[in-house]
């Protein structure tokens, strides 16, 4: 990579995080999204105890999840099928800008995107545990119970993980735009191709049991072998609300799956988006 | 980049792919053609001809079936050939988001322009298409025949050797295409190539040096266009006062020597030549009166 | 006019990236085992049956959706709706399906138990006497606080197999015991896991030798585990240094001899 194809790919991706940053959709999505965090402050009516910080942590980390993937879905769809259908991207790919820096270029624009929306995320979780936490912390003390636990320095470590989640679910969007031919296919195959990578897992556990038949268990092993597995990165409440935390294999296993994923993604879909006909 | 040509095509041929079946729609058939530099290059042919096919390979935004294609002796395609080339689309649509001065250093920095050079570079191209003043507004906010110059402006920012129009002034006023043709006699003194697609066959047959002409992806005809329109077996004289004495005597005296009088007429100029002058003169009248009042 | 070879380029080049994609796959499959593993000791998969009951719920894309923790916690809310309109079957069934979501929160086990244990047994009471025109007997009655409370019972000691080393599940299933079952020596066994467990409480052993010595006569076997607990603690390097602990220790012991034993034994003071 020469440094002019740095500095095209740079511009690309501050054009598309420019673009994206200022599309209503954004911020109508970040209001919902801290909406649904902030909602679980709400649950103090129900008298959980210390259990309350779950709640909390919960609602915040399934606002992350759920609304940080319909971010990453749509936001990378519409971004990049606004090019091909406004056909801004005849007049972009006939300078001289190779396919891989457009696509690259696009895929960092929309990750940074979503960096700042965990990050802004991240932030109201953090603000509303720590509000809420040392009322309970009072509380179990007076009634004798375990102290609950708060770990911001493992929220920040959780919010990383979310980003490379989304960046992962990014990058799969886009591979699917790469070549789909409509707008419509386009989210509806990444949204389930996101929901078939969140169930993976626990498909896989419920259909490679002994008593299964073996080529139901040899089809579960082999599919979960070959879908990412987004699963991995659900390891909120261990970070963030257990003493223990989680072990240092895990997260470092995590992270550097969603790193590598995430390339590996991309030159598939610079493979496929090379013999697209503009 | 040593080739006297700033294009050449050889053998080219384009098929669609229709459906899964694998039908095909041959768009461009066995397609030669060679564009001399420093010319202004007509690319004319009626809709569906193969015009914005071709155009589409040139820059490699679609591949060629067969066939080879050089810019200045690199393989048509690449980044390298891209890099001596600007292009305007048909029908331009730039990032709404982005003033016009942004948009213009956004394709500047993506073409290669470097950091010292980019804010000349931008301003120059501006000016050269009169959106100077309508630079800080947003594209969203431009009218067809501004998005047409702002899309000239991208298209010439970064200073290449070769320049390719996909109809320049469609939606744009008379006075407005004539600037644009200005614009494009003033590339082609400083040595640049420019090919044009346009269906106002008029401007084309004003600017351009050469022209080609598809018609269901082949090529029916190619050369300067002089050579093109002119009916070698006729010749026209043009004169003034001519009395009906002489008319006669010009008449007998072509006669006696084998030649036929065809026709006696009037020479007329373009519409487009006459609304332009018109204007003109209109526009230096009010320029005396406001000076006369002074 | 057909031509295959216009086909095969476009299918090829799909082809390869399948073939990529699974490649890819299997070799970063490796890379993410160690997280893999984790998450499947602690987050254990659904068995099929549990995976038919919650289909009927509903649930089953936002549980699928990466939103497990999210989904049992308002099926809980649910649950305490269900719960002020004295709702068994709702409130069971929403109290279960939470813990089936998120079996890693204890507080859904030991909360379920409870309502289930103290709670349930009065509402049927309450309905089967249609708003006091029909008189339930007393032996109905008990027989139904037996029935809850074993009910409640056995999702504990599940909870209890789940988190063996949290010891408020056995204190939750020793006071069921005695409150409900009048079980001396269940509600016994209960308070001396919960003094033996990981994250002991220390009163549980106390609860245990008064359980031992005075409900159930046996005041020597009660003296002697008693001082041989506190030994044990004592050896423990994690209370090394814990001088309070020993102090509440060699208080309680002084209380049990006095009660069990008028005559102080010299020993009990090392």
């Amino acid at each position: 990579m020469t440094d002019s194809s740095l500095l095209r790919v740079r511009w690309i991706a501050g054009n598309t995080f420019v673009e994206a940053l200022r599309q209503r959709f954004f911020a109508f999505l970040f209001l919902l999204a801290a909406g649904l965090a902030a909602s679980g402050m709400l649950l103090r009516t129900f008298n959980f105890g210390q259990s309350e910080l779950k709640f909390i942590a919960d609602f915040g980390f399934g606002a992350m999840f759920l609304f940080g993937s319909i971010l990453a879905i749509v936001m990378t769809v519409q971004l990049f099928f606004s090019e091909l259908d406004n056909r801004t991207a005849l007049t972009l790919l006939a300078k001289p800008v190779r396919r891989w820096e457009f696509v690259l270029g696009k895929f960092l624009g929309i990750w940074t995107l979503l960096g700042v929306f965990i990050a802004l995320l991240g932030v109201v979780l953090a603000v509303m545990l720590s509000i809420r936490m040392p009322e309970l912390v009072e509380s179990a003390s007076r009634n004798g119970e375990p102290l609950p636990f708060l770990n911001l320095k493992g929220l920040g470590m959780f919010c990383l993980l979310q980003w490379f989640r989304l960046g992962v679910v990014a990058a799969l969007s886009l591979m699917i735009c790469s070549f789909a031919q409509t707008f419509l296919y386009a989210v509806i195959v990444s949204a389930m191709g996101i929901l078939l990578c969140q169930v993976q897992s626990a498909g896989v556990s419920a259909f490679s049991k002994p008593d299964q038949e073996t080529w139901v268990r040899t089809l579960a092993n082999g599919v979960g072998k070959v879908i990412p597995d987004l699963q991995l990165f659900d390891l909120g409440v261990p970070l963030v609300l257990s003493p223990a935390g989680a072990p240092q294999s895990a997260v470092l296993s995590a992270l550097g799956y969603g790193a590598l994923y995430m390339p590996v993604l991309l030159f598939i879909t610079v493979f496929l988006f090379s013999d697209r006909e503009i | 980049m040593n080739s006297e040509y700033a294009i050449e095509i050889k053998g080219l041929t384009k098929d669609f792919r229709t459906g899964l079946r694998g039908v095909k729609l041959r768009a461009v058939e066995d397609l030669t053609l060679n564009i001399p530099r420093n010319t202004i290059y007509g690319l004319l042919g009626p809709n569906g001809s193969g015009k914005s096919t071709t155009l589409k390979i040139l820059l490699g935004l679609i591949p060629a079936t067969t066939g080879t294609c050089l810019i200045f002796g690199n393989p048509a395609g690449t980044a390298k050939a891209r890099s001596h080339v600007g292009f305007l689309p048909e029908a331009p649509y730039f990032y709404r988001h982005l003033s016009g001065r942004e948009l213009v250093r956004f394709y500047a920095r993506v073409a290669g322009v470097s950091r010292n050079q980019l804010d000349k570079q931008v301003e120059e191209a501006l000016a050269l298409v009169n959106m100077t003043e309508a630079a800080a507004r947003r594209v969203g906010t431009y009218s067809k025949g501004m998005l047409q110059r702002i899309g000239l402006a991208q298209a010439i920012v970064h200073d290449p050797q070769l320049v390719i129009l996909d109809e320049p002034t469609a939606g744009v006023d008379p006075l407005g295409a004539a600037a644009i043709g200005e614009i494009l006699l003033a590339m082609k003194k400083r040595g640049k190539t420019v090919i044009l697609c346009s269906h106002l066959l008029g401007q084309v047959e004003e600017l351009c040096d050469r022209v080609a002409i598809l018609n269901k992806g082949k090529l029916i005809l190619e050369g300067a266009v002089e050579e093109a329109l002119a009916r070698r077996e006729q010749q026209v004289l043009t004169v003034e006062k001519l009395s009906d004495e002489t008319r006669l005597a010009v008449t007998s005296a072509l006669e006696s020597n084998g030649a036929k009088l065809v026709e006696i007429a009037h020479p007329r100029i373009s519409l487009e030549k006459l609304f332009v002058e018109r204007l003109a003169i209109s526009s230096s009248e009010k320029k005396d009166e406001v000076s006369n009042d002074r | 006019m057909k031509d295959s070879g216009i086909i095969w380029p476009w299918l090829r080049r799909r082809i390869i990236a399948v073939v990529m994609l699974c490649v890819a796959g299997c070799a970063l499959s490796l890379v993410g085992q160690p997280a893999a593993d984790w998450q499947r000791t602690h987050q254990p998969a659904f068995r099929s049956e549990e995976l038919k009951g919650i289909v009927g719920q509903g649930v089953l894309l936002g549980m699928f959706g990466g939103l497990r923790s999210i989904m049992a916690d308002m099926s809980w809310v649910r649950a305490y709706s269900y719960w002020e309109k004295r709702d068994r079957a709702g409130s069971e069934s929403m109290m279960r399906l939470a813990i089936i979501l998120d079996p890693g929160n204890i507080y859904f086990w030991i909360n379920a138990a409870n309502i289930i244990g103290y709670d349930q047994a009065h509402w049927e009471i309450a309905a089967r006497e249609y708003g006091g025109r029909i008189k339930v007997q007393d032996s109905v009655k008990q027989t139904l606080y037996r029935e809850y409370a074993e009910n409640a019972l056995k999702l504990l000691d599940d909870c209890i197999a789940r988190f063996p080393d949290d010891s408020r599940a056995y204190i939750y299933a020793a006071q069921l015991t005695r409150n409900k079952l009048n079980n001396i020596p269940m509600e016994a066994e209960y308070y001396r896991r919960a003094a033996e467990c990981k994250n002991r409480v220390w009163f549980a052993g106390r609860i245990y030798a008064m359980i031992l010595g005075e409900d159930m006569g046996k005041p020597e076997e009660a003296l002697e585990w008693y001082r041989d607990y506190y030994r044990r603690i004592l050896a423990d390097k994690r209370y090394e240094n814990r001088p309070d602990l020993r102090q509440i220790f060699q208080e309680n012991l002084e209380d049990l001899e006095e009660r069990f034993s008028p005559v102080p034994v010299g020993d009990s003071k090392k």
